[in-house]
This record gives structure tokens, sequence and C-alpha cells, in this order.
């Protein structure tokens, strides 16, 4: 997948999005994090065309989303979809529910989704109103891998579940990925899950992206440095990514220690660390 | 689209199965009694049970969150609003059977009943609940399903302005004679017919750029 300068503006609104661009290579389990209102929804409603782009553009699988609706969305087949809220009707049961996608997507695996349904311990006769949250989000995460998917697109897909069915989700997702030819973009308020699966990650705030970084990368070379604002002027802008002040002096994330000046300290930081001061840090 | 409508006909498949045996048990019922305003009301009662649910349909989908994520699945925005009108269409033909079968048996068994008043009903029913229906998918593909209230009360005052318009109107034009009846009625309904045809392609215009 990949998102090119896409643009969101709503008439009236403070928020939009502004160029977002970002890829999604095979084989890469994409985290998408920022704050509630950070964009992610916005983003990932304009991908998954439940609502418009202003401008920019996106491609699926090398096709734009133009091309996709011009050829009848078939092109959907291949990305499973699970919201932060309830998806299905609720007076379906989870047999009903397999028979309406039966007929809606021609890959549908109908011995993947049960038993997806036995993993995730889902009662097949009772209505889906009746589920807590957390098997609706099973159920929703069970469709979305039962039609031979090549991209997950979820939001907040593990809210509402518990430490253990949380685990095991994350452990599926990993499987999914594991032969290279898929990928998933998956936005999470929990940092634990991002760090604990994700191989790429993309920070948005207030509508920017703010980084995109593959993990790796971002835990062996970002650092917390902490110095004067006279010792910072010494230092090339280009690898200070976020700061803020704190008693008098200046905490910096940067993308690279080598060549700090000795008067600026620096200390490896926890991926929440990080996180949390490229959310709520200023832009350097 | 099998599918999609599969899935509108299970979200009210408990109170389609509960309505359709209410209608036949009144339908009967009103037909056992032989009074004129009884069979009247065997032939419209049960327009006004089952087609609702195709409505209904819509709310639910709201409810759960069904609308936004259909708009995800294989499928073209135009099969999704198609959907929820052949929803409405095979409601409408369960209606037309539940309506019609105990006329048929009565007429072929018990009592003549199969006459002109018994078709007249027939298609202003089947009109009413149409044109019902041109206006309710149309407001709600406008205003939501939150301003429920407020369609419904267009949707009478849209239907009861065809109706009493018609009637005001078609005399002038083909005058109160014989027969003058069964040309209201069969205008009437092909009026909801062509007025449901334009309800879904305003539906469409409308649910094309419909952000969710």
């Amino acid at each position: 997948m990949e998102v090119s300068q896409l643009n969101k503006l709503y008439r009236g609104a403070d928020f939009a999005l502004e160029d977002i661009s970002f890829s999604i290579p095979y084989g890469a389990i994409v985290g998408f994090i920022g704050e509630n209102g950070a964009g992610k929804t916005t983003t990932m409603g304009t991908i998954l065309g439940t609502r418009k782009k202003s401008q920019g553009s996106i491609k699926l699988f090398g096709e734009t989303i133009e091309d996709i609706k011009r050829n009848g969305n078939q092109k959907m087949e291949e990305v499973g979809v699970v919201f932060d809220d309830m998806n299905f009707s609720g007076y379906l049961t989870v047999m009903q529910l397999a028979k309406v996608m039966k007929h809606i997507y021609k890959q549908w695996d109908q011995k993947t989704y049960v038993d997806c349904i036995h993993r995730f311990r889902l009662p097949l006769k009772e209505k889906i109103e009746k589920f807590s949250r957390g098997m609706s989000m099973k159920l929703s995460i069970a469709v979305a891998l039962s039609h031979d998917a090549k991209l997950l697109i979820l939001d907040e897909a593990t809210a509402g579940l518990d430490p253990v069915a949380r685990e095991e989700v994350l452990e599926i997702f990993a499987a999914f990925v594991k032969d290279g030819t898929r990928s998933i973009l998956l936005s999470s308020h929990m940092t634990s899950d991002i760090e604990k699966i994700a191989t790429e990650l993309i920070f948005i705030r207030k509508g920017k992206l703010i980084l995109q970084a593959s993990k790796p990368e971002m835990m062996d070379r970002y650092v917390i440095a902490e110095g004067t604002p006279e010792a910072w002027q010494q230092v090339d802008p280009t690898i200070m990514l976020a700061r803020q002040e704190k008693e008098g002096k200046m905490e910096v994330l940067v993308s690279n220690e080598n060549n700090l000046p000795p008067l600026i300290h620096s200390r490896k930081a926890s991926f929440e660390e990080i996180s949390l001061f490229l959310l709520k840090g200023e832009n350097r | 689209m099998k599918g999609l409508v599969l899935n509108n006909l299970y979200s009210a498949e408990k109170s389609i199965k509960l309505k359709a045996v209410l209608g036949i048990a009144v339908v009967v019922i009103l037909l056992v009694t032989k009074e004129t305003i009884a069979l009247r009301m065997a032939v419209f009662l049960p327009f006004f049970l089952l087609p609702i649910h195709a409505f209904e349909v819509l709310k639910h989908d709201v409810k759960s969150g069904w609308d936004k994520y259909e708009l995800t699945l294989p499928v073209t925005r135009s099969k999704i609003i198609g959907s929820k009108y052949v929803t409405f269409l095979l409601l409408l033909t369960a209606s037309l059977f539940i309506a019609a079968l105990p006329f048929v048996i009565a007429h072929l068994f018990f009592y003549p009943t199969l006459n002109a008043l018994f078709f007249n009903y027939l298609l202003r029913g089947i009109g009413i609940i149409v044109c019902l229906a041109a206006a309710t998918f149309v407001l709600t593909y406008k205003l939501g399903t939150e301003k429920a209230d407020t369609i419904v009360m267009y949707s009478a005052g849209f239907t009861g302005t065809v109706f009493f318009g018609l009637s005001f109107l078609l005399p002038m034009v083909v005058g109160t004679g014989k027969g003058f009846d069964e040309i209201f009625s069969s205008v009437f309904c092909i009026l909801a017919v062509l007025l449901f045809i334009g309800s879904y392609v305003i539906s469409n215009v409308l649910y094309r750029n419909k952000e969710l």
C-alpha cells in the first residue's frame, strides 16, 4: 500500500490531514500511533473508502483507489478490516454471518473461519448482540482472516481484549505476515501491543505524519539527550526529532547520538518513552 | 448483492417471521367476517406489517456499525443501495402473498372474494407502501436514521399528498364515470412505482458521497 500526499479537509473544522505519505511493504506489520483525534481513523477511513480524500493518492496492490472503485471494488477482497467499534448486525449469529460473507467474498474460506471461531471460543448460535466487546472484536478478526486478505487494516483491533486474548491475537497477526506476502496496518492506543509485533512505525500528530521508521532502527539509534539550549545550538537540527523543556534544560529525542557535543548527555529510551516524546514533545 | 440482502433479512428475521404469522392470522380472521370494511383491511394490512422492516434495517445498520463496515466490502455503493431496495421488494412480495393467498383460497372453497374491491385495494395498498418507501429511503439517506420520526412524518405526508393529489387531479382527466376506481388504483400504483424508481436513483446519488 502506498499513500502519497494525502490531504483530508473538513469544512468548518480545525482538524485536517496534511500531506500524509507512507507505504506498507509486504511482510510488514506497521504500527500506526497517535493520540485520540490525531487522524489515525480518518487516514484509515480514506484508505478504505468510508471517507473521501481531498487530495493525494492512495494505491492498494498497485492500483489507485479510484481505479479500484471503477472496477467494482473487487480489490477490496484482498483487504481485511476491523474497526474499533461494532462491525456486524447484532441480530445475526456467527454462522449466519458466515453465510452472508460467503456470498460477498469470492475467496471466503469457511474452514479458516470455523477454526478461528473455535480458537476464539465464540458461541456459534448466539446472537452477536449478546457478545461482549472483546468477543465482537474476535469475531471481526475471524472474518478479516477468512477471505485470504493480503492486507489487514485494523483500527484499535486489540481494544477490549483481555490480556490472554490479546496475546493470542498478536500471535495470529505475527503468523499472518510470516511468509512475507501479506502485511498489516495496525493502529492502537496500546503501545505495548505495537511494541510487541510491529516491524515498522508511523507516528501521527494533529493530522500530520511526524515519523515513519523501522522499529529496530528506532530502538537501536534513537536516544533521549539532555543539555542546555546553548549546547543544542551546536547540534545538526536534522537529527533532532522532538524536544521538551525540563528545569531550564532541553530534552531532545535524537535519531543519531554520534557527534553530539560533550555537554549533551544521552541515554537509551524505552519504546514507550520514545512514543510519548514524539506524541507530546514539540517538533524540532 | 445476495450476501447484502441476506444480511438485511437476517437483521430483521425474527420480526419478519412474527409479522408474517400475525398477518396471515389477521387476514384469515377478517375474511371469516365477510364484512366489506374487514375485507378492505385484510387486503391492506399485510403491506403495513412486513415491508416496513426494510426501513428498520437501515436503523440496525447504523446502530451496529454495519453501514460503515459494508463500505469496505468488495461491493459497489450502488449494490449496497440496491440491496436495501431489493430487500424492500422481497418483503413487499411476501406481503402480496400473505394478502392474496387467503383470498384465493377463500374464493376457491368458500365465497367469491376476488372481485373489483379486492384488486382496487390490493393496488392501493401496494401503491401506498411503495410511495412511502420511495420517500423514506431518500429521506433516510439525506437526513440520517436519527431523524426517524421526522422521516416517518414527511414520508406519510408525501404519500398522502400523492394519493389525494391524484384523486383530485385524475377526475379532471378521465372523469368519474364507470371504472374510475379501477383506473385510479392502477394509475396510483404505476405512479408509486415510478416514484420508487426515482427514489432509487436519488438515493444512489446521495450515497455516492456519503462519508462514515
